[in-house]
């Protein structure tokens, strides 16, 4: 398959850094082709500009040149992996900005002229997997509702194929967790993608 | 009442910023004292950095100056008003950053080390109430599960007062919407920012005679 594997933190020696490294190496391990976008690296702009919100719904896409990157990667993907450190039950902002600027009108769906539906222009991708880590417990990410689940099985899902499979691999209660917990986490991790 | 509105869309003509203009109009008409905080027009900032990542635990004293002016005015108010548009079944970016680098710990909520809970300490909230418009039909929005307004309705309203009340105020379906609607919404929501304590209060189901019903 072909994987886009987006990456959200600050720090390069924070877990969620650990658990991206192990992502793309065990996705390319395993046969697959990888391509990883660290946002934070990138110094990749979060909210969308006034310009960008203007044109839209233009099919002129003539914004800044690393949102026609990342569009191309879309179009060419075939599995989307987010890892990410659950902040306010979702994705970190940056990431929250990727998907709206990125799957924009033209990328990701556009509006049925006549009815003005949306139309899904992500039906090529097959699979979509959430990485995560979790301050809270798994009882209290429930109780809560799990916002950027929700974002990225039910929303994003929504766009994709319509067999589309998706998995979620999470670890709760970081705060608390031991050495083991974490490392066992990885290997799951790598586990798991490896056989994609 | 102290009231801090908070924005968030890029463009100052868009049917969001006229909703805003509609809210800030009633809250003034209601008597209540507003703060407004346009994320977009101050530019704010909302990637959270590696300093503050690493200084995620001290608390707010060692939290960058702009933090700490958005914090006062969160400490401030008895009431948050939210103003956005939903994009991709939540809070824009920029709004997403506000949460992610004020309503942080020591701010918010405080976490003794080893603690598995957070103990909520924004108690000067008592309303907090969420404006805004979806793209989709409400069917689409249920589907997905509305993750924003699960954001506000539960994870934000656990950190105010225990006690603190709550409404949700959306416009669904705007992409195929006509004029008549979005008046009629932004009529409601200044009628219902007037009557900002009625509304959330605990006969909430108060609402505006002739608006549209946005179910909850």
């Amino acid at each position: 398959m072909r994987a886009l594997v987006v990456f959200a933190h600050p720090s390069g020696d924070s877990l969620s850094h650990t658990l991206f490294r192990t992502a793309t190496t065990a996705l390319a391990g395993a046969g697959h082709e990888v391509v990883g976008l660290d946002l934070y690296a990138e110094g990749f702009r979060a909210a969308m500009s006034a310009d960008e919100r203007r044109s839209y719904h233009l099919d002129d896409a003539a914004g800044p040149a690393e949102l026609a990157r990342h569009a191309e990667l879309v179009r060419w993907a075939d599995a989307l992996v987010f890892v990410y450190p659950t902040w306010w039950m979702g994705l970190p902002a940056i990431m929250k900005g990727w998907l709206e600027r990125v799957l924009v009108p033209g990328v990701a769906f556009h509006l049925h002229p006549r009815t003005q539906k949306v139309v899904s222009d992500l039906r090529h991708i097959r699979r979509v997997v959430g990485i995560t880590t979790y301050g809270s417990s798994w009882t209290q990410v429930k109780v809560m509702h799990d916002a950027g689940r929700r974002t990225l099985l039910r929303a994003l899902r929504m766009l994709c194929a319509r067999r589309c499979r998706t998995a979620w691999l999470a670890l709760y209660s970081i705060d608390t967790s031991t050495d083991d917990q974490r490392a066992a986490f990885v290997t799951s991790v790598e586990r798991r993608l490896a056989r994609l | 009442m102290k009231v801090l509105l908070v924005s968030a869309h890029p463009l100052p003509d868009s049917f969001v910023a006229a909703v805003r203009a509609a809210a800030v109009s009633g809250l003034h008409a209601g008597g209540h004292e507003v703060d407004v905080l346009d994320l977009d027009g101050e530019r704010f900032e909302p990637c959270l950095s590696l300093e503050e990542w690493r200084a995620h635990r001290p608390g707010i004293a060692a939290k960058p100056a702009d933090v700490k002016a958005h914090a006062a005015r969160l400490q401030w108010a008895e009431a948050v008003v939210l103003v956005y548009p939903t994009w991709w079944g939540g809070q824009p970016a920029i709004m997403k950053g506000w949460l992610d680098r004020v309503w942080v710990e020591g701010v918010a909520y405080h976490l003794p080390p080893g603690a598995r809970r957070v103990r909520p300490r924004l108690r000067n909230i008592r309303h907090l109430v969420a404006v805004t418009t979806h793209g989709s039909p409400k069917r689409i929005n249920a589907v997905e599960g509305e993750p924003g307004k699960r954001v506000v309705l539960r994870q934000m309203r656990a950190l105010c007062h225990p006690r603190a009340r709550t409404r949700w105020l959306a416009l669904y379906g705007v992409d195929r919407s006509d004029e008549a609607q979005r008046l009629a919404f932004i009529r409601r929501i200044e009628r219902s920012m007037a009557n900002l304590e009625a509304i959330t209060g605990a006969r909430g189901r108060l609402r505006p005679a002739a608006g549209r019903r946005g179910r909850t």
